[in-house]
């Protein structure tokens, strides 16, 4: 995970490009039996492996499901991933932060992920990668439709584009929803980074691709993750002013009790890391602490801890609580 | 009538996309073309799909047309200093 530490202005923490091509004369990966996705499968690896030899295996389909799982929740893996039989693979560029995955509901994805909100130079990171994939497979394509894909409404530049944002004031003054509807109507939309469907960690994603090129979705995105972002600031502003004492007080509770708590459940834990945030921001703790909460925002769900703690651990097992607070306590002293 | 197409390759209906969300096989958008672009049309506009382009040449058209709509927003607000950073920009050389 690249976050930006340090720098208390990263409301946009990363950002990340998905470009899903797919076989002529194949079904599509979901849809085909296995024997089918065998050979599409069989036909991408060897693309791949003369053309991208030196890319490191980092995921494939023997996987465990809980490791499937916590990969999904660390955002380490695309949403066609969920739920997938295989077979898959995940190679990614040593030392690099592209990504190809192979055999996922589309069939071939190249990735990549930026620190900070830089969708025009991620599109740039891939061209080459897409390059040899038009040259060199027999891509599904219609003149109309442009790149065809299992989503219809990816077809034509078969591009997904994300950033991924944490929105505490946004979140806290209600207006996130707001936000979130003013995005819908022009073909975006935000949707919670995080297992919990509200929270204040969020992804700034297209909504669909067709009738747009790769570099003006791209754009397009990269100026209203801007505008959500002035909004956001605006709204600590508001906050900070309307509510001062209340806010105040609230950051500096949620400080001490992130660094001495014995128990900690998940939902108290977002709370205080966006009070904890949101004090960052102002000034009043460290700046550090606004790209902590944001890591530990995403780190501490249930799945993760479960595979920290090794065992598999029912829902309401309260030793989630117990390793929750230890493993807070334990980053924010650090830090 | 149209609800009825099913696709010759993969078996898959108008309807069963409806109820599933995705498509079965490439010639599923030949199979389903009109529904598929009444669709389309009412979800994403009624766009056509640009042509296939370089992502390289892409980019560069894109920043390009940026930087040009940043100029004129410079001379708009009688910002010559960064209209002329901006077109240095443009021109290639370094602001």
């Amino acid at each position: 995970m690249e976050l930006r530490q340090g720098d208390a202005a990263a409301v946009l923490l990363f950002s990340q490009l998905q470009l899903a091509r797919n076989l002529e004369g194949h079904r599509f990966f979901t849809t085909a039996g296995i024997s089918e996705r065998e050979q599409i499968f069989t036909e991408l690896e060897a693309f791949r492996a003369q053309f991208f030899p030196e890319l490191e295996l980092v995921g494939e389909s023997s996987q465990s499901p809980e490791k499937t799982e916590l990969a999904i929740e660390r955002l380490d893996a695309p949403p066609a991933l969920r739920g997938m039989q295989g077979p898959w693979s995940e190679f990614r560029e040593s030392g690099g932060r592209r990504e190809i995955f192979l055999g996922c509901g589309e069939q071939i994805i190249f990735r990549t992920r930026r620190p900070g909100c830089d969708l025009l130079s991620g599109l740039e990171d891939l061209a080459d990668w897409e390059e040899l994939a038009r040259d060199n497979l027999a891509l599904a394509h219609d003149e109309h439709f442009g790149w065809l894909t299992a989503d219809p409404e990816l077809a034509g530049p078969g591009l997904s584009v994300q950033v991924c944002a944490f929105l505490p004031a946004l979140f806290w003054t209600r207006r996130l929803e707001q936000t979130g509807e003013a995005l819908a109507a022009m073909g975006f939309r935000l949707r919670s980074a995080v297992e919990e469907k509200n929270s204040a960690l969020v992804w700034l994603e297209n909504a669909h691709a067709f009738g747009w090129t790769e570099a003006e979705l791209a754009a397009r995105l990269e100026e209203l993750a801007s505008r959500v972002r002035t909004e956001e600031e605006n709204a600590l502003e508001d906050l900070a002013q309307e509510r001062d004492a209340e806010l105040r007080d609230a950051v500096l509770r949620s400080q001490a009790v992130l660094g001495s708590c014995c128990l900690l459940t998940r939902e108290e834990l977002l709370r205080r890391l966006e009070f904890c945030a949101m004090g960052a921001r102002l000034r009043w703790l460290p700046e550090d602490r606004w790209a902590l909460a944001a890591l530990l925002y995403l780190s501490t769900g249930d799945a993760h801890l479960r595979a920290m703690a090794g065992e598999v651990a029912s829902e309401a097992d309260p030793h989630l609580d117990d390793l929750r607070a230890s493993a807070v306590v334990k980053a924010w002293k650090d830090a | 009538m149209l609800n009825d197409s099913v696709c010759p390759d993969c078996g898959r209906s108008w309807a069963d996309f409806r109820r599933e969300h995705e498509l079965g096989c490439p010639s599923c958008y030949a199979s389903l073309r009109l529904q598929l672009k009444a669709h389309l049309s009412g979800r994403c506009g009624q766009r056509d799909q640009p042509g296939p382009e370089n992502l390289h040449d892409q980019v560069q058209d894109c920043r390009r047309h940026l930087l040009l709509r940043a100029q004129e927003a410079a001379v708009a607000r009688e910002d010559y200093e960064e209209a002329a950073r901006l077109r240095t920009l443009l021109t290639g050389g370094e602001a």
